[in-house]
């Protein structure tokens, strides 16, 4: 079966620095892939290429086997974009909004009307249908700007970071809604730096750092790669300078520090939490909590990179 | 279904506009209240009498047609009182004082008018005067144009009898009899004396509803070209171009938006400052032609800033620069007509001058359809050549 989406070299340059390097991958129809990946990973311009807003500077994209760029009408109107900015008129009610973007992708008359009310009832909001965006709460804006990439019931969604600046309920409301889709077959191609939701969401992700695919594969063959890996979460009363405290400490592969916050990764932390602890308070640090994560993917990247998810490039 | 984007996009735009009640008060209810304002402060300044301005003739006709021209149709009353005939044999020189704007206009007969009248030949009247001088000028063609219309009818009338035979010495008696019975003759008389009455003294709020309705439309799409950056920095131009639309139709789009915007506000300040002010904007045909050439000159200049311009702020700023710039320079805030010549000549590169010399043609002049076509030519030419220029800057949206 042709795959829904095929990327092959994928690569784009800005001023000589390369924000996309040679990237390949597929997603098979059905699938919620996810794009991993710290900011300026290329996250967010291997998306811009997928949904034909800039051009690859070489590679080749094609969308349910029709090339990208030689038939970017068609190709387009497969996809439904949720770009990360809430990409809407704030002056305009939410009903107002969905019935321009529904245009804009061709739809018209009932069809179009009956697509906005169901929508509006997909993301919940279509008692508040008739108030300007501007009144809305972040969160809402945030469903209404789904609900506008799902107006023309696309066979790809292409959702960029959509729960960034969104409160827990909103979140948990937009994650539901992804996995209905889904489960109604709707192919989704996921991007986000919170690696929770691309755990929960994904059954493939792709992890990029610095333009390039570092890792890629279902979520527990990635987490295959750490399973003897484990992180603790140190919350300290002060700073810990560097990561030198803890070198030589037995079992810690690594250390990442967030001010007075550090996470370190260790073999079997039952048997090295005790001695990474003691490492920090003869340093004259004063350890406030200490948290023990599960293998994850953050665990993943850190293993690969060095650094952090979270931390950037 | 797809070769509408553009217009659904020009229709959210308007949406858009309409719902912003501070840009509505300022691009509607502002232009109003400054043509009462300036209208009333300057009408008494405008009421007074203007001294006759000169108008070269240069008559080299043997016959009674040009010699009418100047001893009776000049002598009207309505006429009299605003020009001066001085005669003059030398044509360069009299050119010379048009262009200098010392002399409203030069008219030259050419040799032989009469005879080729009567005889089915060439018949050529020939005005000088700067398009964009005062509207004396434009009285002055209009009332040659008018006396030529008229005298055209008569040609009809001699060859009709010349190809029916009826010649020999009843031709005269019978031509005038026939064009008494056609009702000719006091045609003539009418129609001239309309034509004079109609370049009456501009009315400054006529002027100022001109004035100011071009520079408001200048002020709106403008506007819009602030509201086009902000859709690029707040992401609905990219996620346009993510859907199945092709850049070259978000661009139409985006124009018609800006000229559906300017067009709306336009018949509006003509609607109210005709009903409120009794402002005449003169024949309706050529006032919908100028006032759409107008919009679409505007939304050109509009398309260029929002090309241009990287920030809405940026876009705000350079649109307000424009449209002050465009707005003095072109008469919107001192009337044309009394700037020097130089400033006059300067005043050419402004879609204001363009547009107002044209109003004041339809306003002043009795000037119709026709009389306006060339100022509406500029401004639609200028408009669509600005809005290429802007389409091909804004060919990179798209990556």
């Amino acid at each position: 079966m042709t795959p829904m989406v095929k990327v092959s070299g994928l690569t784009k340059r800005y001023k000589g620095l390369t924000a996309v390097d040679g990237i390949s991958f597929e997603i098979p129809r059905g699938a919620v892939f996810g794009l991993l990946g710290p900011n300026g990973a290329g996250k967010s311009t291997t998306v811009s290429m997928l949904s034909g807003l800039i051009r690859p500077d070489a590679g080749e994209i094609s969308i349910e086997g029709l090339d990208l760029w030689r038939r970017p009408l068609q190709a387009k109107a497969a996809m439904g974009i949720v770009p990360q900015e809430i990409a809407l008129y704030p002056s305009l009610t939410a009903r107002e909004n969905l019935k321009f973007w529904g245009r804009l992708y061709r739809l018209g008359g009932r069809e179009l009307s009956r697509r906005v009310e169901e929508v509006l009832d997909l993301v919940g909001l279509r008692e508040r249908a008739n108030e300007p965006l501007e009144k809305y709460s972040g969160g809402m804006k945030r469903r209404i700007n789904i609900a506008a990439g799902l107006l023309h019931n696309p066979r790809l969604l292409i959702l960029d970071e959509p729960t960034v600046g969104v409160d827990p309920q909103s979140r948990r409301a937009i994650l539901e809604t992804i996995k209905e889709l889904n489960r109604q077959g709707l192919t989704v191609l996921y991007t986000s730096h919170y690696m929770e939701e691309v755990e929960e969401l994904c059954s493939l992700v792709t992890i990029m750092d610095r333009g390039r695919i570092i890792a890629s594969g279902r979520v527990e063959e990635l987490l295959q790669l750490v399973m003897d890996t484990e992180v603790i979460n140190l919350e300290m009363a002060r700073p810990l300078e560097n990561g030198a405290l803890l070198e030589g400490v037995p079992g810690v592969k690594g250390v990442l520090v967030e001010e007075n916050r550090a996470r370190v990764m260790v073999e079997e932390s039952r048997k090295n939490l005790a001695p990474v602890i003691e490492a920090v308070t003869a340093g004259g640090i004063s350890v406030l909590s200490v948290v023990v994560e599960k293998p994850s993917l953050e665990a993943v990247f850190l293993h690969l990179t060095g650094r952090g998810l979270r931390d950037g490039g | 279904m797809r070769g509408l984007i553009p217009f659904y996009i020009a229709l959210k735009d308007l949406l858009v506009l309409l719902k912003d009640k501070k840009a509505l008060l300022t691009l509607l209810a502002t232009p109003l209240v400054l043509i009462l304002v300036l209208g009333s402060a300057f009408g008494s300044f405008w009421s007074e009498k203007a001294a006759p301005s000169p108008v070269l003739y240069c008559n080299d006709d043997q016959g009674q047609w040009g010699a009418f021209l100047f001893e009776e149709v000049f002598a009207l009353p309505a006429l009299k009182e605003k020009f001066t005939l001085e005669e003059t044999r030398d044509l360069e020189s009299a050119r010379e004082l048009v262009r200098s704007g010392k002399a409203a206009a030069l008219i030259h007969i050419p040799a032989g008018f009469s005879a080729a009248l009567l005889e089915g030949g060439e018949a050529r009247i020939s005005v000088w005067g700067d398009p964009g001088s005062s509207v004396r000028a434009q009285v002055v063609r209009a009332v040659v144009e008018r006396y030529a219309l008229e005298l055209s009818s008569r040609r009809v009338v001699y060859q009709t009898l010349g190809e029916l035979g009826l010649g020999g010495e009843e031709f005269y008696p019978r031509a005038e009899r026939l064009l008494e019975a056609l009702q000719l003759e006091p045609r003539i008389e009418d129609g001239l004396q309309r034509t004079a009455a109609g370049g009456m003294e501009p009315e400054a709020m006529d002027y100022y509803a001109a004035a100011m309705g071009v520079m408001y439309l200048l002020m709106t799409t403008t506007t819009m070209a602030g509201k086009f950056v902000q859709e690029r920095q707040d992401r609905t131009l990219a996620r346009m171009l993510q859907a199945p639309a092709t850049p070259r139709q978000i661009i139409l789009g985006k124009f018609m938006g800006v000229f559906l915007t300017g067009a709306l506000q336009f018949a509006v300040i003509i609607l109210a400052s005709a009903v409120i002010f009794q402002v005449s904007w003169g024949s309706l045909p050529g006032v919908a032609l100028l006032a759409a050439a107008s919009v679409c000159g505007a939304a050109g200049i509009g398309m260029l800033v929002a090309a241009l311009a990287r920030t809405p702020s940026t876009a705000d700023a350079a649109g307000l620069f424009v449209t002050l710039t465009m707005s003095a320079l072109g008469g919107s805030m001192y009337p044309l007509f009394v700037m020097p010549p130089l400033m006059q000549a300067a005043s050419k590169v402004t879609l204001n001058s363009w547009a107002l010399q044209g109003f004041m043609k339809l306003m002043f002049a009795g000037g119709d359809l026709q009389s306006v076509a060339l100022e509406a030519a500029v401004l639609a030419v200028a408009g669509l050549v600005l809005c290429l220029a802007a389409s091909y800057c804004l060919r990179g949206e798209a990556g």
